[in-house]
């Protein structure tokens, strides 16, 4: 089932003194189980894309599609309220809440009562294996594994089915970044999630069912040949 | 809202530090405002209390001296009499440059005459009485006599008797009655007016019973003055000599004894009762003095402020209001009373009283009284200086009568301040607008002087006396000949340093609306401006641009909201806490003034704006931290989120 797609997407920004194609006609899709790996050098447009992705940006042309809907008619902010989780390899949790809070944080925005928000964030903490004990704690009390599985926890709290991760790894060392794939992984496998990776590491790459590559703004298949 | 402010209460210590700042800086700002408002109402209030005054006096060109020589019961006097060769009119004064707001004016005292009133039964201090009997009697000596001197006579006739119940009763005195035999005391006057009586003849003279004497008056005499120049009218009052204007009597003894040139005894020769002979102009004495405890004096001016009492402070409305600016302008038909003399005539404010103006005096001072009650009191005011007869020797008409309704009764601040010193007020007087004299007074003008402090003044600008100064010096030729003295009632001293208020508050205000603004900047800058990726993230997890501003703006204006209404009430306790200790002294350095307590105390209390001061201006502190806030959110908005979120920060 294709959960997200784009089609003929361009994305041209102009800054004061340069004007910049960052994507040249992206077109690609993405079916839920599957883990997905956007690879490519600085700059190639990755970070980009995964922005249009998450309805952060809006293509110069072409669309980004959400099953079968463009966002902006479904709405960016509903796009990613409901269809669309974004993690980061800076974690992104809010600095003044603690980790429970920030998990309650997307459900509450989504109308869900505070006591039903509180439930499965805590759910959710333990899923991603992050004991009662922390709750309370503020993230910057946690470590970069224990952060980013909170943020992978957040995530999963608004029942988004497609998970953008930029760099999730990134931060952590070998062992955290061990565990963090095998989250999303097993929320591929067991839960059928669509786990979108932009990366520069080609073990994560690897694990992939698909992988991208961008170049200079095309999206590729990592063999090669261009899906554009 | 909830998680806006759950968010900044996660940081305590900034949270805090920013509330007191905040709250400070709002003090200060309050402070500072409402001190400026303040110093700024206070001086437009001052503007509108104070007053400018100019007073003219003209210098006498001479001073002559009369010697008066020592009779029985009077040592030798002499006098020093001022002499004008010109009398200077206060047109003088009004030349091109000259921005008055009231122009120089040499105040009349009218008489108004009041059968139904009664004169003060005053009483000095030591019981003195000062109501004295007086006659008008015809007498023959009892033997050949030379006056000046004491003279033993018998009454042949009364034409005008005033016997007062202290003298017929604490001083014994016989009533007058024909063919009593009494003692003249013709004494305080001059050589020139010396009168040998002749036994088995028939005098006439006017007599004032003082202190068991029977001391000799004035023959009837008649003052009536030209209007254009001056000039006397009447032959019978001319004087010898060059002058053409009469002394000024201001400090003289007597002086009326140089002023007719008539004897004060006049023989009653055959035919002297016959129409148009000096008999006529006694019967016309005799009316004056029927009457003249019912002269009262009016006083007819521009404004209050003219009158030295009032413009000094020495002098306030006991009950009803003063004449306003606006009766002045109009000339309405109202007037202010002395309270002691309404008192005694049972007036009060509200009634009505009939004036007719009989007869004008310029350059009369009511301090003349003082000195008629220090040395000769009781005496008729007219038997020195100016008579109410005419040139055709009869009783002046009226030239102007209307109904005035009285407004206000004033009293001296200070009970004996007043009334007997030198003084423009006297206490049996009326004060009316200038204007509500529609009749000229050309033809009824008993006495005419120069100008003085007491009754020529004019109003200018506060705070232009040394620019006016020097423009009248530059442009009026005979400006050395007038002594100009100015009272602006320490208006100067007083705006010196209501200024230095207002700039003290200014810039108190100034810092703190700097303080304020710099705080509200540093404040923003914590909370929204490196809050980008906070709002970065919201954004992310879908949150609108609605709801970021809520989450992010919520917080910071809850907590300005409590800075500034917690900094309005320190402030307003503070300026409050201030008022009570300023509340002890008066509003304004009194030290050129002397204000009634209570009455005219100079303090603007401008409470309706301070409120909306203390809630306005919070208010904009708020308004401003809201707006700039959204502003920068805005900012903050429009850059690209994921760039943000991706690089690893804050």
């Amino acid at each position: 089932m294709i959960l997200l797609e784009a089609k003929n997407v361009h994305y041209i920004y102009q800054s004061k003194y340069q004007k910049v194609h960052a994507l040249k006609g992206v077109s690609c899709v993405f079916e839920a189980g599957k883990l997905y790996a956007i690879i490519g050098h600085s700059g190639s447009g990755k970070t980009t894309l995964l922005s249009m992705l998450a309805g952060l940006g809006t293509p110069t042309e072409g669309a980004v599609y959400a099953g079968g809907e463009p966002i902006e008619k479904f709405g960016v902010e509903r796009h990613r309220r409901e269809n669309v989780s974004v993690i980061y390899q800076a974690f992104n949790l809010f600095a003044t809440l603690n980790i429970l809070e920030n998990v309650m944080y997307p459900m509450q925005l989504s109308g869900k009562s505070k006591k039903a928000a509180k439930e499965k964030a805590a759910e959710l903490l333990n899923s991603v294996g992050i004991k009662e004990a922390a709750f309370r704690k503020l993230p910057a009390m946690l470590s970069g594994g224990e952060q980013q599985r909170v943020a992978i926890a957040r995530a999963l709290a608004s029942d988004a089915k497609t998970i953008l991760a930029d760099e999730p790894t990134g931060n952590l060392d070998t062992e955290n970044g061990r565990i963090v794939l095998a989250l999303l992984k097993r929320l591929v496998r067991e839960e059928r999630y669509c786990v979108i990776i932009v990366t520069h590491d080609l073990d994560i790459a690897a694990g992939a069912d698909v992988v991208y590559r961008m170049t200079d703004g095309h999206l590729t298949h990592d063999e090669g040949d261009s899906i554009c | 809202m909830l998680n806006s402010l759950k968010q900044l209460l996660r940081t305590p210590f900034k949270t805090l530090l920013f509330f007191l700042l905040m709250t400070a800086s709002t003090v200060l700002l309050i402070f500072g405002a409402v001190m400026l408002w303040e110093a700024h109402v206070r001086i437009g209030a001052a503007e509108a209390e104070f007053s400018t005054v100019g007073t003219v006096e003209q210098k006498p060109d001479a001073v002559r001296t009369e010697i008066i020589s020592a009779t029985e019961c009077a040592p030798e006097l002499s006098l020093a009499l001022h002499v004008y060769d010109e009398v200077l009119l206060p047109e003088l004064l009004k030349f091109e440059g000259a921005e008055y707001i009231n122009e120089p004016t040499q105040r009349p005292y009218y008489m108004t005459l009041l059968p139904e009133l009664n004169p003060i039964k005053t009483l000095t201090t030591d019981g003195f009485q000062v109501d004295r009997s007086s006659y008008i009697i015809e007498f023959t000596p009892i033997e050949d006599c030379g006056l000046p001197g004491h003279a033993e006579v018998k009454v042949v006739r009364v034409l005008h008797r005033r016997e007062t119940s202290y003298d017929l009763g604490v001083q014994g005195m016989e009533p007058m009655r024909e063919g009593n035999e009494i003692t003249l005391c013709y004494c305080g006057y001059s050589a020139q007016n010396a009168v040998q009586l002749k036994a088995g003849k028939t005098y006439i003279c006017t007599l004032i019973y003082d202190l068991g004497l029977y001391t000799v008056g004035p023959a009837p005499f008649s003052t009536q003055y030209d209007a254009e120049d001056g000039a006397l009218l009447t032959s019978s009052a001319k004087r010898s000599g060059n002058e053409t204007v009469p002394v000024d009597t201001r400090l003289t003894f007597f002086s009326f004894s140089s002023f007719p040139e008539r004897p004060a005894i006049e023989e009653v020769t055959e035919g002297f009762w016959a129409e148009d002979e000096q008999g006529a102009l006694w019967l016309e004495w005799v009316k004056v003095h029927d009457s003249y405890r019912n002269y009262f004096l009016v006083q007819a001016v521009n404004g209050l402020q003219l009158i030295p009492e009032f413009h000094e402070k020495q002098v306030y409305i006991s009950h009803g209001r003063e004449i306003i600016d606006e009766e002045f302008r109009t000339g309405a038909a109202v007037c202010m009373v002395s309270r002691e003399f309404a008192v005694s005539n049972r007036l009060t404010v509200g009634d009505t009283v009939t004036l007719p103006l009989v007869y004008a005096l310029y350059g009369y001072l009511p301090d003349r009284e003082r000195t008629y009650t220090e040395i000769s009191p009781g005496y008729p005011t007219f038997h020195r200086g100016y008579s109410p007869l005419n040139a055709e020797g009869k009783l002046y008409a009226p030239f102007w009568e209307a109904e005035y309704e009285i407004v206000g009764l004033y009293e001296p601040l200070a009970e004996g301040t007043l009334f007997c010193g030198e003084s423009s007020l006297a206490k049996e007087m009326f004060i009316i607008p200038a204007k509500s004299v529609k009749a000229s007074d050309k033809n009824n003008i008993a006495h005419y002087g120069a100008m003085h402090t007491l009754n020529t003044s004019f109003q200018i600008q506060n705070g232009t006396i040394q620019e006016f100064d020097a423009k009248l010096r530059a442009a009026v030729s005979n400006a050395e000949k007038l002594v100009i003295t100015y009272d602006d009632n320490g208006y100067s001293k007083v705006m010196n340093d209501l200024e230095n208020a207002r700039l003290s508050a200014f810039l108190l205000c100034a810092v703190g609306v700097l303080s304020t603004l710099g705080i509200m900047i540093l404040l923003l800058y914590f909370f929204v401006v490196r809050q980008k990726k906070r709002t970065a993230i919201e954004r992310s997890l879908g949150m609108t641009r609605r709801q970021c501003a809520v989450s992010l703006l919520a917080g910071i204006m809850i907590l300005t909201l409590l800075s500034v209404a917690v900094g309005s009430i320190c402030g307003a306790a503070l300026m409050h806490g201030m008022e009570l200790t300023e509340c002890s002294d008066p509003a304004f350095d009194t030290m050129y003034s002397l204000w009634a307590d209570g009455e005219t105390e100079l303090t603007a209390e401008p409470e309706a704006p301070l409120a909306y001061m203390y809630i306005l201006l919070p208010l904009c502190v708020l308004v401003l931290t809201g707006s700039a806030g959204y502003i920068l959110l805005h900012k903050n908005m429009k850059t690209e989120v994921m760039l943000l979120l991706s690089v690893k920060g804050e």
